[in-house]
């Protein structure tokens, strides 16, 4: 009785210094990409904290809209201290320079956003390493070409790694709840 | 005389002086600075009793004005031009985030929230409409959360 009335705590005691265990949805190996300011971005300067990270693109009139609009009100619904969670928004169109990328960032104030781009090498392998795809068509609008891709949000956790996997409609309490637990 | 008179109410039956589609809760999606380009939404409905498309739409804010569709499925996302935005008899559509909207390409003036811009619409039973839609903050978007 008294043995495993000290096993129990114990165990309390060891599941109270441990951050929460999560399941990793993914795991992502280190990358390199080119951030707004032009300078190279390497997913090891994010260890130990975790981060949201999504592909779209400037020119993206709706999707990629509504995910910031989500994505804006998650970080309010988190509060403050959520503001060390960067949002990575990395752009799969080749004519999102840095320069743009830095405009486009910076209008969604609400987010402590950083915009990412690459060589289309660097891309095409952070996008094949999230499970995501994208495809640049020529549709004919005045626009210029429209890009299918994967709109999804990933909260990664401290180790860089998939932790949780949202998309526009997702309620923004229940991605703030789920930034705050890691 | 009696006779024109008749015919003339014949004829006044058969042209309507109001378009059969009717233009409520329009609005566009305040632009990133970075862009010139935004969506516009709205809901249109026909209170006719046969089928009327919306086939084109022009605005004195923008270079040129599409309808887009966007869809997602399997959690890629799409958008596609398309010809025209069909309204069956006696129901409604909805141009909302994630779905069928207006994109406005080649912005030609700044637009913050709250400012308003002018849409032509036309429709292919020849009747147009001119209508204002507010400007709103992409920061909150009147989108749908839907269910999973």
């Amino acid at each position: 009785m008294r043995t495993s009335g000290i096993f129990l705590l114990a165990l309390l005691a060891l599941s109270c210094s441990r951050p929460i265990e999560h399941e990793k949805l993914m795991e992502i190996p280190e990358f390199e990409l080119v951030d707004h300011s032009g300078r190279t971005f390497r997913s090891a300067s994010l260890r130990g904290e975790p981060a949201l990270l999504f592909f779209g693109y400037t020119h993206c009139p709706d999707a990629c809209p509504m995910m910031l609009s989500t994505v804006a009100r998650a970080y309010r619904e988190a509060g403050a201290d959520a503001r060390r969670i960067p949002t990575l928004f990395v752009s799969v169109d080749p004519r999102d320079t840095p320069p743009v990328l830095a405009r486009y960032v910076s209008y969604f104030s609400a987010i402590p956003a950083r915009g990412l781009t690459g060589t289309k090498e660097q891309i095409d392998a952070v996008v094949k390493m999230f499970g995501a795809q994208y495809i640049i068509h020529d549709t004919g609008s005045a626009a210029g070409p429209v890009v299918d891709h994967t709109l999804r949000l990933y909260l990664l956790d401290r180790d860089g790694d998939v932790a949780a996997l949202f998309d526009p409609q997702s309620r923004p309490a229940e991605i703030a709840k789920a930034m705050k637990r890691l | 005389m009696k006779r024109s008179i008749l015919l003339l109410a014949v004829l006044m039956i058969a042209v309507p002086s109001s378009a059969a589609v009717s233009i409520g809760s329009a609005w566009v999606r305040e632009p990133n600075p970075a862009r010139d380009l935004t969506a516009a939404f709205m809901t249109l409905k026909n209170h006719g009793t046969s089928v009327v498309s919306l086939v084109r739409v022009s605005s004195p804010f923008a270079e040129v004005v599409e309808m887009h569709e966007t869809r997602t499925a399997e959690g890629m996302t799409s958008m596609r031009k398309v010809d025209g935005i069909a309204v069956p008899a006696a129901s409604a559509v909805k141009l909302e985030p994630g779905g069928l909207h207006l994109m406005l390409i080649g912005l030609k003036q700044k637009l913050g929230a709250g400012s308003r811009i002018v849409l032509h619409l036309e429709f292919d039973d020849g009747t147009a409409a001119k209508i204002e839609a507010e400007v709103r903050s992409a920061g909150g978007d009147h989108h749908h959360h839907h269910a999973h």
